[in-house]
């Protein structure tokens, strides 16, 4: 067994007998690792607080020759992200981060631009300045008691009427997640016949998760995924997506289309919705 | 060599369900039980049914108890103005034993961790609000882990309570007492420089 060393961020966690702990790591350098920390759950050991949900850490463990868990040996915290901890919205788009990695990559298949993509992710959201504010309920209807429902317990979510900027990350980090898989969408020419798919007046064309992108007005109504998605949809996810062009500075208008387009193919390629979907979209 | 399909099979099979137990260990608990006083055994087993039957979450606080309300909902002298929100029934214990907290529990009855399928509706959330709603609720102490996922719990009830109008107060954290600066890693300083107070 030869001892590695990786960077790594903590995607998944579970108990395991009264002081060890197996470990879901994403790392830069080996992709996804799962392995054993034995004694990982003591409170002193020679894994720090590494192994918190989403917290970076340095790794040295010992590769296992014919599959099965890996064994952790060491583990130090290289990097929390503090926004986590005081917005609902940054937390469940960490954990919706966390269940792309974990569920969406295979072993020992690294990917470093995804691996910094995610740590780019979490490092982007930031703590809000004040706790915001209740929102106001809509028109007629009575008004609620004091605190707030379940089911909606933070401004911004309640239907998918406002949704956070927050989606934003999430959105491109989904793209980063697409793009390493190998199902970036193709956005510039139809995916059925090659032809070109927003002619000069187009308000929509069709888009199809399972086409693999945008289709034309003649192979799109024979795939029975199709969506459809506004030339405005369009530009965004183009500037999103390539590198040579500027996404627009502000997404709002584009938000929800984009969030439907993108949790449907996301999906398509996870094989079933994401858990933290509705979470991150708030419905 | 144990019989197939006889009770003594049973025995063993029901035992390795426990956590930490394996074929082995159920083997050896099994024949401890029969080397010695059988009366140990039967009461072993009558402990266990009467707690399997009796056993019940409080209709208050959702600690675990034989009676309606547990001991310590069930107490006049604790406080009535303060609630401590913890995760599970053994976090009360722990408390207990502690021995330093006056007023009263509500057990959540896990965290929020959606990777895992435990969403808030599966938490005594609900609850709680109603708890504090009725009125006489001064705090809320939110005593969840300081992990991400008891971090998250503590956030969202934190937003759920918003507008009631009672202090939430988070758990301290840092370095444990008697221990050495030596022995604290980087988050535990953190977390203590973070929170230290007023000499």
């Amino acid at each position: 067994m030869a001892a590695e060393k990786a960077l790594a961020l903590v995607v998944r966690g579970t108990d395991w007998s009264e002081t060890s702990r197996i470990t879901t790591l994403f790392t830069r350098e080996f992709g996804k690792v799962r392995a054993l920390a034995k004694g990982g759950r003591r409170l002193k050991s020679n894994f720090d607080v590494a192994f918190d949900l989403l917290t970076v850490c340095h790794i040295v463990f010992l590769r296992k020759a014919h599959g099965g868990l890996d064994l952790l040996t060491e583990a130090q915290m290289a990097e929390r992200f503090p926004a986590l901890r005081h917005d609902l919205h940054a937390l469940y788009a960490g954990y919706y981060v966390a269940e792309l990695l974990a569920d969406g990559t295979q072993d020992y298949d690294p990917h470093p631009p995804l691996f910094d993509a995610a740590v780019a992710t979490l490092r982007g959201f930031t703590i809000p300045a004040s706790r915001p504010s209740p929102p106001s309920p809509p028109e007629g209807a009575s008004p609620e008691p004091a605190g707030r429902s379940l089911a909606h317990p933070f401004p911004g979510n309640a239907g998918g009427v406002s949704l956070p900027p927050t989606l934003d990350s999430v959105t491109a980090f989904e793209l980063v997640w697409l793009k390493e898989l190998g199902y970036s969408p193709r956005l510039d020419v139809c995916t059925g016949c090659g032809a070109r798919v927003l002619p000069p007046g187009a308000v929509r064309v069709l888009f199809s998760p399972s086409a693999g992108g945008v289709l034309c007005s003649v192979c799109g109504p024979g795939v029975s995924d199709r969506r459809a998605l506004s030339a405005a949809g369009l530009t965004a996810l183009r500037g999103l997506t390539a590198p040579g062009e500027q996404p627009p500075p502000d997404l709002s208008p584009v938000r929800g289309e984009l969030r439907a387009l993108l949790g449907q193919l996301v999906s398509f390629v996870l094989g079933r919705r994401p858990r933290l979907l509705g979470y991150v979209e708030g419905r | 060599m144990v019989e197939s399909g006889g009770v003594m099979q049973e025995l063993l099979e029901e035992l390795t369900k426990l956590p930490g137990i394996g074929p082995k260990s159920a083997e050896r608990i099994a024949h401890f039980l029969l080397s010695g006083d059988r009366q140990n055994a039967v009461a072993l087993a009558d402990a266990l049914r009467a707690v399997a039957e009796k056993i019940r979450p409080c209709r208050e606080c959702f600690n675990l108890t034989d009676r309606e309300l547990c001991p310590v909902c069930a107490d006049p002298r604790r406080d009535g103005g303060l609630i401590c929100v913890v995760e599970m029934p053994r976090d009360v214990n722990s408390f207990e034993r502690a021995g330093t907290f006056r007023g009263l529990y509500h057990v959540l009855g896990g965290k929020l961790a959606p990777l895992d399928g435990m969403g808030p509706d599966r938490l005594t959330l609900n609850v709680l609000v109603e708890r504090v709603r009725r009125g006489g609720v001064k705090e809320v102490i939110l005593a969840t882990s300081p992990t991400l996922e008891g971090d998250g719990t503590a956030l969202f009830a934190a937003n759920l309570l918003e507008g009631t109008g009672v202090t939430v107060t988070r758990l301290a954290r840092g370095l444990p007492s008697g221990s050495s600066l030596e022995l604290a890693n980087a988050q535990m300083l953190a977390d203590a420089m973070e929170g230290r107070r007023r000499f």
